[in-house]
């Protein structure tokens, strides 16, 4: 090897190592430069956009006094401007007195402030909150909304443990609790199994048959391949419920649902769901 | 009053004429662009056109949607005599066919199809869908409508053909079920990766993944042909936080930068590039934040790396900033080379849009300067123009009011398939890839060292939706997982060599006699399956790879690469709290020490197992010591910041402490719940920067420092009074890191600490630390100073 070669071949390892600590412009600094006063003009302007990069900008932004303009936006009617709250507050020592606050909102009789609490107990992401959660979720004095953000809370929060309170939210009398818990289903970190999942494939709601074949896809639930085919053929359905069968049978993978998938593929009045099933087929073993 | 005043005044500016269009209507009375477009031998285009929105002012957004006030549909128009009307090659919206928001496409290589990323009413994914530009469906043929590609409870976006057959995507799904895909720490959504997918839906690969977004792909032939993504990766790690071109092979491997660090940017976040010829390429430079994704159009040339360089900013009037934009200057969301026969650039295809283009201006209200904006001045209304980069005047071509009219590109035209060369692979360990380098000296960058790298060494980064449910620490540094340390061989060369996870987003530190960081790489970078990264990429010049050298040329793999491989399910220590990490830090600096071979190998360091037990276990934070009191040996600060009107908060004052009891700092509630000794060390790091606070010194004499400072060991004060012994190439504890320098108070730092003359020494309390102690402080400090890892993370099932 020669030596212009070697140089040169080596030139990119050496690179990463140094680290291009070189400022470019307008260098954006992560979590800098906002303060009191910016906050607020921002929250002034009523503009999610401005108010979350504003509060993002002051992600480490030591200021107490900023907890009075953050806290109220927990209860903001845009969702985005609630989560970026919820973010905020969740770094700072104050969040285990908002915890709490959420826990009693949970246990409350306002519906609104419940679904809000929920939203940011899922995004503090502590375990912790797993069980009033599950208090929530069976709590027929709130609204389904909030109870459905309650089982949306568990998937956010992803803990291995919220796979058994899913569970039993699939359960729930209510269409609006199982389809929140069939999608939080997978969102739990390290769930490979979905049996639970299997009985909402014949739900009377179709939302919540859409939610559940889409988790059996994700969590690769092979003993669903059966009940995946009932739904991608049952004319009776939407084309996305249908859509969404064929998905997740592809994520089976299984060759079993090859001439269930073909006849779609054939026969099917919606080019869409055509599309998926042609797709799924070819992802079959 | 004033409110009203200032609408009145920017909507007059809005309606000033600037060529904009009336609705659905071309852009202006004449030809003229569709003449220079013709000219430029495009006799058609594409483009889409969607709602306006103001819900997209991160570069790094991927998912607004909206079908308000109609349907999302890609638009073809003729630019040749009959042409100007704009006719709908997709059906959404119309018929059986719901709406839809379309987010980004791509034109196939004969210039007949079209790929493109919806989102269907009702639903809440974007899917991945083909069409042919006579809105036909290339599945099946003769029938009007799109076919799916791809889809799932993921978003895939931003879709680019691929040579055979192959598309390329970004999507948030992950390759394993079970396994949450990165959010950004910061933005906090869920991250876009890489992947590729046969055209029909089948053999979907995931790429290797970043810590944060990839977005805004397009792929570019080299000037020797080869393929190359280009894309814009978001650098984010500690206080990085920038939006860089990068490339990568279409089989996903190969990453290496383009354009936007080592100094050659103008702007903080660079996207949506495209190529003129193999040299230059035209992309947008803008703020990471604010400005509807939309900026000034600069062109790069290449260079023969990222060093060599340069961009021309084209549009010199437009901000490259996140401040407001100017009447008839505004902002310019793509940039679409028009070239003469001799493929030389001659005008630009874009999308522009009038008037700030700021989504402060847009929504109203009071700016954070104080600037009132009135009721608002609505989003920026893009339509499409041909601009002349020389004369910087623009050319109307089409504008429809309610929508953005968004990424034309030309189609019915051929373009050259270029070769998709793969990156270079070897024979490694399962589920690693190889990376290494022949001489760790060589560089083509300054400050590298020149002498005393003994190893290198490598940190796997994960982010909070591993189970943390606060931040990592008083610290912006990600999450952190010790790989291990690749010895550097001084034998001939000086190469290193190893196996490391593949598909991991790893980052890279050389280490000197000490043990510590002497150079800390602060960009992630990761490993397709069995790819080898030695050397040929980054930073070498631009075409190099096939001249990537063999690495069974070092010495570093004559004598056997490092494995460092690290299965997914066993990157978290089985029983933390019951394992010795001092004798895991012996066994990783004294590898062929039998005594510390049954020792486990150290992953995360958890401050309140790790590193608070050696603090308990040398006495550090006995009474007397470092327990917070007011003493000799213990520095006070008083914290305020400056409140509205002229204002003071109530000051806090906090001594140096180093006992583990968790505790809510309530200073500006910035903390959150860490043990006294976490706050102590990073007190001085998370105030870095940070406007309008203050922090004085109780004791002018005794300056509360910066104790450890995140991935800086050698910056730390707290390592500086450990004193490192020299480890590397062999240990000898008379050679201290950092005897002959000087503490706060003009007096040097001691050999060892405490000893006989530190202020409340008790010999019978206190004792100094042993080497493979002082390390896993050297390590704690190195990787970001956090307080979580897997190993303690709440969200982790087990631990409690």
């Amino acid at each position: 090897m020669t030596t212009a070669t070697r140089i040169r071949a080596c030139k990119w390892i050496t690179g990463l190592l140094i680290g291009v600590a070189l400022t470019t412009p307008d260098q954006a600094l992560a979590g800098k430069g906002a303060s009191y006063q910016s906050i607020a003009n921002a929250i002034a302007t009523g503009n999610r956009d401005s108010i979350v990069s504003e509060i993002e900008r002051s992600e480490t932004l030591p200021c107490a006094p900023c907890i009075d303009l953050v806290k109220p936006l927990i209860d903001h009617d845009d969702a985005a401007v609630r989560d970026v709250a919820a973010w905020w507050l969740g770094g700072r020592a104050v969040r285990d007195k908002i915890r709490d606050e959420m826990y009693a909102r949970l246990s409350g009789t306002d519906s609104v402030k419940a679904r809000n609490a929920a939203e940011v107990l899922g995004r503090f992401g502590h375990p912790a909150a797993l069980m009033p959660l599950e208090i929530a979720i069976h709590d027929d004095t709130l609204s389904e909304e909030a109870r459905a953000a309650s089982a949306t809370a568990v998937g956010r929060i992803g803990d291995y443990r919220g796979k058994a309170v899913l569970e039993a939210a699939m359960t729930s009398e209510s269409a609006a609790v199982r389809q929140a818990a069939a999608k939080g289903a997978r969102e739990i970190r390290g769930n490979l199994e979905g049996v639970a999942l299997l009985e909402l494939l014949h739900d009377d709601d179709e939302a919540v048959v859409r939610e559940a074949a889409l988790s059996v896809g994700a969590v690769r639930e092979l003993s669903g391949v059966a009940d995946l085919i009932d739904v991608v053929s049952d004319v009776n359905l939407s084309a996305t419920t249908r859509k969404h069968a064929a998905w997740a049978l592809g994520k089976l993978g299984d060759g079993n649902a090859r001439d269930a998938l073909r006849s779609i593929v054939e026969g099917d009045r919606d080019m869409i769901v055509r599309g998926a099933a042609r797709a799924a087929l070819n992802t079959l073993r | 009053m004033r409110r009203t005043r200032v609408l009145t005044l920017l909507t007059a500016a809005l309606l000033l004429p600037v060529g904009a269009a009336s609705c659905g209507a071309p852009a202006g009375d004449d030809d003229e662009g569709l003449r220079v477009l013709s000219e430029g031998g495009i006799s058609e285009i594409a483009f889409i056109s969607r709602p306006k929105r103001t819900s997209v002012g991160d570069v790094f957004q991927y998912t607004s949607f909206s079908t308000d006030p109609k349907s999302a549909n890609i638009l073809r128009m003729r630019t040749v005599s009959g042409g100007g009307d704009a006719e709908a090659i997709t059906p959404f919206g119309t018929g059986d066919w719901p709406a839809a928001d379309i987010m980004a496409m791509d034109v196939s290589f004969d210039g007949k199809e079209i790929v493109f990323s919806a989102r269907v009413e009702g639903e809440s994914n974007y899917n991945v869908y083909r069409i042919k530009i006579d809105g036909t469906n290339p599945e099946e043929p003769g029938k009007k409508g799109p076919a799916l590609v791809h889809m799932g409870p993921y978003d895939s976006v931003y879709p680019v053909y691929l040579p055979n057959d192959r598309i390329f995507f970004m999507t948030n799904e992950t390759s394993q079920a079970g396994v949450r895909q990165f959010r950004d720490e910061y933005e906090r959504g869920v991250t876009a990766q890489a992947a590729t997918i046969d055209k029909r839906g089948g053999d979907l690969k995931f790429g290797p993944r970043n810590l944060s977004h990839r977005v805004a792909p397009t792929l570019v032939s080299m000037e020797n042909g080869r393929g190359q993504i280009l894309h814009t990766n978001w650098d984010h790690l500690a206080d990085v936080n920038e939006g860089n071109l990068m490339v990568m092979n279409p089989d996903m491997t190969g990453g290496a930068e383009f354009f936007g660090k080592e100094g050659s940017g103008v702007a903080n976040s660079y996207l949506k590039a495209r190529q003129v010829n193999g040299r230059q390429s035209p992309a947008i430079a803008t703020a990471r934040e604010r400005t509807f994704q939309a900026g000034a159009i600069i062109m790069i040339e290449q260079g023969k790396n990222e060093a060599t360089a340069a961009a021309e900013v084209l549009t010199p009037n437009v901000p490259l900033d996140r401040s407001p934009s100017f009447e008839k200057v505004g902002r310019y969301y793509d940039a679409y080379p028009v070239t003469n026969d001799g493929g030389k650039l001659t005008h630009v295809l874009t999308s522009w849009a009038n008037g700030p283009v700021q989504s402060d201006v847009a929504a109203g209200g009071m700016s954070e300067e104080g600037i009132d904006y009135g009721e608002g001045a609505g989003p920026p209304d893009f339509g499409i123009f041909v601009l002349d980069p020389a004369t910087n005047t623009r050319l109307p071509i089409y504008n429809d009011e309610d929508m953005w009219d968004v990424l034309p590109m030309a189609i019915n035209r051929t373009r050259p398939v270029p070769t998709a060369p793969a990156g270079a692979t070897a024979e490694t360990p399962d589920g690693t890839a190889l990376i290494g380098a022949l001489d760790v000296l060589e560089s083509s960058l300054p400050g590298a060292p020149e002498s005393g790298v003994y190893r290198v060494r490598v940190i796997e980064g994960f982010s909070a939706e591993e189970g943390i449910p606060d931040k990592f620490g008083l610290t912006n540094s990600d999450g952190a997982i010790l790989l291990g340390e690749a010895p550097v061989v001084h034998d001939g060369d000086n190469s290193f060599a190893a196996f490391v996870p593949e598909e991991r987003p790893i980052h890279l530190q050389t280490l000197d006699a000490f043990g510590m960081s002497s150079f800390n790489e602060d960009r992630w970078f990761s490993a397709g399956q069995g790819e080898q990264r030695f050397c040929g990429g980054c930073h070498e010049e631009r075409g190099a790879t096939a001249a990537a050298p063999d690495p069974g040329i070092s010495q570093a793999m004559g004598k056997g690469a490092a494995n460092l491989g690290l299965p997914y399910e066993d990157r978290r220590l089985a029983s933390p709290e019951a394992a010795d990490f001092v004798a895991m830090a012996n066994k990783l600096v004294f590898p062929d020490d039998a005594a510390f071979a049954e020792a486990e190998r150290i992953r995360g360091l958890p401050w309140d197992i790790a590193l608070q037990g050696v603090i308990d276990d040398a006495g550090c934070a006995t009474s007397g010591c470092h327990d917070g009191s007011m003493n000799q040996g213990n520095p006070c600060v008083s914290i305020t910041n400056d409140m509205p009107g002229g204002m003071t908060s109530e000051p806090v004052t906090w001594c140096f402490d180093l006992r583990g009891e968790k505790v809510d700092f309530t200073y500006g509630m910035m903390t959150g719940n860490y043990s006294r000794s976490h706050i102590s060390m990073l007190l001085m790091a998370g105030m870095t920067d940070e406007p309008d606070v203050e922090v004085t010194n109780l004791d002018p004499a005794r300056p509360y420092q910066a104790y450890m400072v995140p991935q800086s060991a050698r910056d730390s004060i707290l390592i500086k009074y450990l004193q490192p012994e020299q480890v590397y190439p062999a240990h000898d504890p008379n050679k201290l890191a950092f005897s002959g320098e000087m503490k706060a108070n003009g007096q040097p730092y001691e050999a060892q600490h405490p000893s006989a003359s530190t202020p409340g020494y008790d010999a019978a309390a206190h004792r100094p630390l042993t080497t493979a102690e002082k390390y896993l402080f050297i390590v704690a400090a190195d990787m970001g100073g956090q307080y979580y890892s897997l190993e303690n993370a709440p969200g982790q099932q087990g631990y409690e």
